[in-house]
C-alpha cells in the first residue's frame, strides 16, 4: 500500500531529514543526490510522486520535470527550494507542479501537498495547469 | 745706532698684550745678568703703559732704586722711546739738562738705555742700565745691551703672533655669536651661563636682563630626567675638550620644554669654562609627529576600507548566505517534525528518534559554523597570526559562495594538492582575498549570453617553494595590457562597484610577503593567481 515517493536534493542534511520525515508519514521513501542519479536508478519506474530542489548541480529541478513530461513519465512534482524566485515559480506551476514550496516548509503543507499528488495519479491526467 | 722701520699698522691692542709668566722670569734672568757682567747697581726694563712708564722687571742687585711695577719718573727712558734711539748719560752732574731729574736725587747719575719695539712699530719700553757713578759705558757694553734687546724682541714677535692668533679667533666666535644663527652660551661647569647671544635667549624665552643678573643656569633648565646625561656629557667635554651634538630638553623662563641640540667644547686651559652650540628641535619634532599622525591615520583608514570592501562583499552574497544558513535550519525543523511523529507511534520508534535528534544537533552546529564564519569575515578585526591550512580555508569558502555560483550555473571544480605546508598569516583576511576572486569571477562569467561558466579553483606548491592558488574562469576574459590597472584603487568596470576589492586583496597579499597577479587564460577567460611565502611573516 505504501507509496513510493522519491527525494532528489544535492544537500545531505535537507534529503536524509526529508526521507526520514516522509517516512514517519508511512511512506516508501528513496532519496538521490542528483537528478541523473534518479533517472537512472531501478526506482524511476516505481516513482509514484517526486519532490525536488529547484536549484542543484547539473541537471536543475526544472529541467527534470521537463525531461519527465517529455519522456512521459506521467509522476507529479514537488518543488522544495530555498531560492523561492517568482519567475522559477511561474515556470515550475505552468509546468504542472504539485507545489512549490520554500524551504522550510511547513510539515502538514507538506503532507497535503503529497496527498493531493497522488489523488492526481487516480484521476485521469487533465491538460496541465488545469487544476 | 739701530733704526727701526715704523711699521705702517698701528695695533691699538699691542699695549694690552698679557706676557707670561715664563717670558717675566727670563726677562728677569737677563737684567739680573745685565747687572752683573757690567757691575751697575739697576739694570731694568721699563714697559709703557700709557700715559705712564713703567718699571716691568728689575735686577735683584743691590742698592737698585728700581722697584718693580714703580712708575719711572726719570727722563731718559721717554727720551729714548721719544727718539726712537738709545741715550747714553755719562755723568748727568754735567748736564744742565739732566742734573736735577729724579734719578741723580737716588744717587743713580749715571745711564745707557735702549728702546724695545713690537714688530710693528709700537713702542714696547726699554731695556737700561744706571750707575751710581761717572760711567762712560764703553761700545761693548752698548753692544751688549742691543743684543739683550735683539732677544727681547724676538720673545715680543711670539707673543704679538700668539695674541694675533687668538684675536683672530675670538672674532671670528664673536661673528658666529652675533650672526644669531644658532643659540650660543658660554658656560661654566658650575653650572652658569656666562654670556649668551640672542638665538639662544629666543629659544629658552630669557630677556638679557636675566641673563645679567645670573638667573640664567644651564644646570637649573636641564630637567631631571636628563640630569645623568648631562652630568656624563661634562666629564666628556672637560676631558676631552668636546661632546658630539645630541638631544636633550631645557625648561623655558616659564616652565615649558624646548627640544634641543646641543654640543659644546672647552674654551679655557683649565678646561671649567667653554662654548655650546643649540640649535631648537622644535619645529622638527612637531613634523615628526605630524607624519607619525599621518601615518596613523593612513592605516586606520586602510582598515576602515578593507572593513567596507568585506561589508560591501558580504552584501552582495547575502542571498546566497541566506541559502546557505537555510538548508541545515530546514532539515533540523524536518527532522523534528519526523521524531515527533515516530513519537506519536503506537509503539514509538524510538531508533527513528534518536537517528533525528542527532542529525538536528550536526545540523545545528552547522548553522552555528556558517553563521560564525561569515561574522568573522565581517568583523573588524586586527591582523592575526594563526597557523592553518590553505585548504581547508578555501573549502569553507567556497562553501559559503557555492549557492551563487549555482544560482548562475557556474560550475565550480577545485583541485587542491595534497602535501602543502601551513600558511602563517591571517586566515580570515586571506580568505577575504579569496572570496573576493570567485565572486568577482562569478560576476563576469555571469554577465555571458552564452558559452560555459567554469571557474577552477587550484592550490600547488610553485618552484620556489611558495604556496600558489589559482582562480581561473571561463568568462569574457581581460586585456593583457590592462591587467596591472585592474588593481589600482577605484578602478571598476561594474556601474555600481567601489573598485576597491582587488587594490585590498592585492595589499593583503603582499602584507604577508605574497605577490598577486592576474592574466589571461587560453582559450577563454581570466586567471588570477596569488602566491605565499609558506615562512609567511607579516609586515609589520
Amino acid at each position: 500500500m505504501a507509496e513510493v515517493i522519491s527525494i532528489i536534493d544535492d544537500d545531505p542534511s535537507v534529503r536524509t531529514a526529508t526521507a526520514r520525515l516522509l517516512r514517519s508519514m508511512g511512506f516508501s521513501v528513496y532519496a538521490f543526490a542528483s537528478a541523473q542519479e534518479f533517472l537512472s536508478s531501478p526506482q524511476l519506474h516505481e516513482t509514484s510522486c517526486v519532490i525536488a530542489d529547484v536549484q542543484m548541480p547539473g541537471m536543475s529541478g526544472i529541467e527534470l520535470q521537463e525531461y519527465l513530461i517529455a519522456h512521459d513519465h506521467g509522476m507529479p512534482v514537488i518543488f522544495i527550494t530555498a531560492f523561492p524566485h517568482e519567475s522559477v515559480r511561474e515556470r515550475a506551476m505552468k509546468s504542472g507542479a504539485v507545489c512549490f514550496l520554500s524551504k522550510p516548509f511547513d510539515e502538514p503543507q507538506l503532507l497535503e501537498c503529497v496527498q493531493r499528488a497522488l489523488m492526481r495519479l487516480q484521476r485521469p491526467a487533465g491538460p496541465p495547469g488545469t487544476e | 745706532m739701530s733704526s727701526m722701520g715704523s711699521s705702517a699698522t698701528t695695533s691699538m691692542t699691542s699695549r694690552s698684550v698679557h706676557v707670561p709668566p715664563e717670558i717675566v722670569r727670563k726677562w728677569q734672568e737677563v737684567v739680573d745678568v745685565l747687572a752683573e757682567i757690567m757691575h751697575v747697581p739697576s739694570a731694568s726694563i721699563m714697559r709703557v703703559e700709557p700715559p705712564r712708564i713703567k718699571v716691568f722687571v728689575s735686577s735683584a742687585s743691590a742698592g737698585n732704586p728700581c722697584a718693580p711695577g714703580s712708575v719711572d719718573t726719570g727722563p731718559y727712558c721717554a727720551t729714548v722711546m721719544k727718539a726712537r734711539q738709545p741715550l747714553l748719560v755719562a755723568d748727568a752732574r754735567a748736564n744742565e739738562a739732566w742734573k736735577s731729574n729724579s734719578h741723580v736725587q737716588q744717587g743713580m747719575i749715571s745711564y745707557l738705555g735702549v728702546p724695545i719695539s713690537w714688530p710693528d712699530g709700537q713702542m714696547f719700553g726699554t731695556i737700561c742700565v744706571r750707575d751710581n757713578k761717572r760711567n762712560e759705558y764703553s761700545e761693548a757694553y752698548l753692544k751688549l745691551l742691543l743684543h739683550f734687546r735683539d732677544l727681547l724682541q724676538a720673545d715680543l714677535t711670539s707673543l704679538a703672533a700668539l695674541h694675533g692668533a687668538l684675536e683672530q679667533r675670538e672674532v671670528k666666535i664673536r661673528r658666529l655669536f652675533e650672526a644669531n644663527m644658532i643659540g650660543i652660551f658660554v658656560w661654566d661647569v658650575e653650572g652658569r651661563i656666562l654670556e649668551a647671544n640672542e638665538a639662544f635667549l629666543r629659544i629658552v624665552q630669557y630677556d638679557r636682563e636675566d641673563l645679567l643678573a645670573g638667573r640664567v643656569r644651564w644646570s637649573d633648565m636641564t630637567p631631571g630626567e636628563w640630569r645623568e646625561d648631562t652630568a656624563r656629557r661634562v666629564t666628556e667635554v672637560t676631558t676631552t675638550g668636546t661632546t658630539q651634538p645630541r638631544e636633550k630638553e631645557y625648561f623655558r623662563k616659564d616652565g615649558s620644554r624646548v627640544p634641543v641640540l646641543v654640543g659644546g667644547a672647552t674654551i679655557s686651559e683649565e678646561q671649567d669654562r667653554g662654548i655650546a652650540f643649540v640649535v631648537d628641535l622644535s619645529e622638527r619634532k612637531r613634523a615628526e609627529a605630524e607624519a607619525r599622525e599621518i601615518d596613523r591615520r593612513y592605516r586606520d583608514m586602510q582598515m576602515e576600507l578593507a572593513h567596507a570592501n568585506r561589508v560591501a562583499t558580504m552584501g552582495q552574497l547575502t542571498a546566497s548566505i541566506a541559502h546557505e544558513v537555510k538548508q541545515p535550519i530546514a532539515a533540523t525543523v524536518s527532522n523534528a517534525q519526523a521524531a515527533l511523529r515516530w513519537l506519536a507511534r503506537e509503539p514509538p520508534d524510538l531508533e527513528e528518534v534518536r537517528e533525528a535528534l542527532a542529525h538536528i544537533v550536526q545540523d545545528g552546529k552547522r548553522a552555528g559554523d556558517v553563521v560564525g564564519r561569515i561574522r568573522d569575515l565581517i568583523k573588524k578585526a586586527p591582523p592575526r597570526e594563526d597557523r592553518f591550512d590553505i585548504n581547508t580555508a578555501i573549502r569553507e569558502v567556497i562553501g559559503l559562495s557555492r549557492s551563487e555560483a549555482l544560482k548562475t550555473g557556474v560550475a565550480v571544480r577545485t583541485e587542491l594538492a595534497g602535501g602543502l605546508p601551513l600558511i602563517r598569516g591571517d586566515r580570515v583576511q586571506l580568505q577575504q582575498v579569496m572570496l573576493n576572486l570567485i565572486v568577482n569571477a562569478i560576476e563576469a562569467m555571469s554577465e555571458m549570453d552564452e558559452g560555459p561558466r567554469e571557474l577552477l579553483i587550484n592550490t600547488a606548491k610553485s618552484e620556489a617553494g611558495d604556496v600558489r592558488v589559482a582562480v581561473r574562469d571561463s568568462g569574457p576574459g581581460l586585456v593583457p595590457a590592462e591587467s596591472e590597472r585592474l588593481f589600482e584603487a577605484f578602478y571598476t568596470t561594474k556601474p555600481s562597484g567601489l573598485g576597491l576589492g582587488l587594490s585590498i586583496c592585492r595589499s593583503i597579499v603582499e602584507a604577508h610577503g605574497g605577490r598577486l597577479w592576474a592574466s589571461a587564460s587560453a582559450p577563454r577567460g581570466a586567471t588570477f593567481q596569488f602566491t605565499l611565502p609558506i615562512d609567511s611573516a607579516r609586515s609589520p
